[in-house]
């Protein structure tokens, strides 16, 4: 199959485009690499419907042998490998929920009918990227579908949940950063000192509601 | 165990403790960090007879400053221009026994922008998640995760003298790079094709100026802003070398401690090779870009590690 598009990102690594979006297919992907160890693949990075391959020692041997692999993939998704459902807390009181005016402006939408939609769906973690376990989480409803902050905020709390574009992500710590902010969970979402981070490629992730004061009372694990 | 080794009496900009990479994290958002010019490191590790990933500082300071603590051998490479011990100069490129209570000035006023500070068994530093590189921005690795301070106390390995003083074979020393005026080879992609072919031709024929804007995250160019029709792009993945334009136009290049995933238009990747030469420029210097295909980019970085391997093999000589 000649039909597969790739371009180098400097001499080491390819990047591989059209990829199903679907993270299910994704790491099924790549588990199927993987299993080629002479291929030279150190990294495997999926970004929205990209593939960014970087190569072990200095640059693959052969690039279109992973082409020819990749074309070779049937798309299974492997249901077995699912992880449990996470439940992360989240508190959308106005002290949190910094964006609160603007969303009701822009989604056109009281705060509570975009609390409802935020917390309907189930989101799947399709990639980190950002920061250290910043989760990019797909699923976001279309109605909460907003562009991102004009101009980024200096300063963004800890655990901030924000919405931007068709995804929803955390700040797993402070940082400048440029999504609306619709509340805060209390989660620690990366503490390197441990070696199991809280979630999971491909994990399955739902938001419930806490209170201030249960938000004020948790302790971060 | 661990000796303290030196107290830090001025950390100078920028200090941090460096070495080999945090491979395998970048799926979970973590940068790379590790050396920025990693010639003048493995250098100065060499120097005192460590492993070319040895732990060291790295340091864009223009004075730095510390006594010694413990005896112990030190190595400079990088942009120093005079080592004092108690105020007496000392040749640059070999490597010194240092004694308790000896007092080490080093000053730059290269062209280049980083010194490299071994030690013969390297400092101590944390080791989180395979590496004791510290990467600042997310606390990680080095003395707390924190750039270096004055007042610090740097510990190292009880094995911290050598037995022979190494020097730097004639014509290595990485000074040998530095220049306010450098050219780099880029890979080109993968979002070139966002650009016209005339913003393309203007990106590779002007020389670009350093700004002031310079961190182990990333550096700012200005003087040309590259024009790009359409910003709608998702993240993407993005290496160390990485070149993105911004709306500003004014060309953003990723280094060690760079993100992950960006959202900006990737004009190109500075090859690994000339990666160095790029990270020791400072800020108003000028730097050009030539487009190269990924073979050439190879080739030539298989050259420079090749020196490199053959001066780390040959252990016995000196």
């Amino acid at each position: 199959m000649g039909s597969i598009r790739w371009r180098y990102l400097g001499e080491d690594a390819i990047e591989i485009s059209d990829i199903s979006s679907n993270i299910h297919i994704q790491l099924g992907l790549r588990d199927y690499l993987k299993g080629f160890p002479k291929l030279g693949i150190a990294s495997f990075m999926f970004t929205d419907k990209t593939l960014t391959l970087v190569s072990e020692k200095y640059g693959f041997m052969s690039v279109s042998h992973i082409i020819d692999r990749v074309a070779a993939y049937q798309h299974k998704v492997n249901e077995n490998v699912r992880l449990p459902l996470r439940i992360i807390p989240i508190c959308y009181d106005e002290a949190f929920a910094l964006d609160q005016r603007k969303l009701e402006d822009i989604c056109k939408l009281d705060y509570e009918e975009i609390i409802a939609l935020h917390l309907n769906v189930e989101y799947t973690v399709a990639m980190f990227g950002f920061m250290p376990g910043f989760p990019y989480l797909n699923g976001l409803p279309l109605s909460l579908s907003i562009p991102r902050l004009k101009s980024p905020r200096k300063i963004i709390p800890k655990g901030s949940v924000g919405i931007a574009n068709e995804m929803c992500g955390i700040y797993p710590n402070q940082t400048p950063g440029g999504w609306h902010i619709i509340g805060r969970s209390p989660l620690s979402l990366f503490d390197p000192s441990k070696n199991v981070m809280p979630l999971t490629l491909g994990q399955m992730v739902k938001f419930e509601r806490i209170s201030k004061k249960d938000f004020d009372g948790f302790t971060f694990n | 165990m661990d000796l303290p080794l030196i107290r830090i009496i001025n950390s100078g900009n920028l200090s941090t403790l460096q070495a080999v990479c945090r491979f395998g994290f970048s799926d979970f958002g973590i940068p790379k960090s590790g050396f920025q010019d990693r010639i003048s490191a493995h250098l100065a590790n060499w120097l005192v007879g460590n492993k070319r990933f040895n732990t060291l500082i790295e340091s864009y300071a223009n004075y730095f400053e510390f006594e010694v603590i413990n005896d112990c051998s030190m190595g400079v490479q990088g942009a120093c221009s005079e080592i004092r011990i108690n105020g007496q100069s000392v040749s640059l490129d070999q490597a010194h026994h240092l004694r308790v209570n000896d007092r080490i000035q080093l000053f730059n006023n290269t062209y280049g922008a980083i010194l490299y500070l071994a030690m013969a068994g390297g400092f101590t530093a944390t080791e989180v998640l395979g590496s004791t590189s510290t990467d600042i921005a997310n606390g990680l690795g080095g003395l707390n995760g924190l750039p270096l301070a004055s007042q610090d106390i740097l510990k190292g390995s009880k094995f911290n003298m050598l037995r022979q003083a190494r020097s730097i074979p004639e014509g290595l020393s990485s000074r040998g790079y530095f220049s306010k005026n450098v050219t780099v080879h880029v890979i080109a992609g993968p979002e070139d094709y966002l650009f016209t072919k005339e913003v393309i031709d203007n990106f590779y024929s002007h020389a670009f100026l350093l700004s002031a804007e310079i961190s182990r995250v990333g550096y700012r160019l200005t003087g040309h802003p590259i024009h790009v029709d359409s910003y709608d792009i998702p993240s993407k993945t993005v290496l160390p070398g990485t070149i993105q334009i911004p709306p500003s136009g004014d060309p953003i290049i990723l280094m060690a401690d760079g993100p992950v995933t960006g959202g900006y238009p990737r004009m190109g990747v500075v090859a690994k090779v000339d990666q160095p030469i790029l990270a020791q420029l400072r800020s108003g210097g000028r730097v050009r870009f030539l487009a190269c295909l990924p073979e050439e980019a190879r080739t030539r970085e298989a050259n420079q590690r090749q020196w490199i391997e053959e001066l780390y093999h040959k252990k016995t000589e000196r």
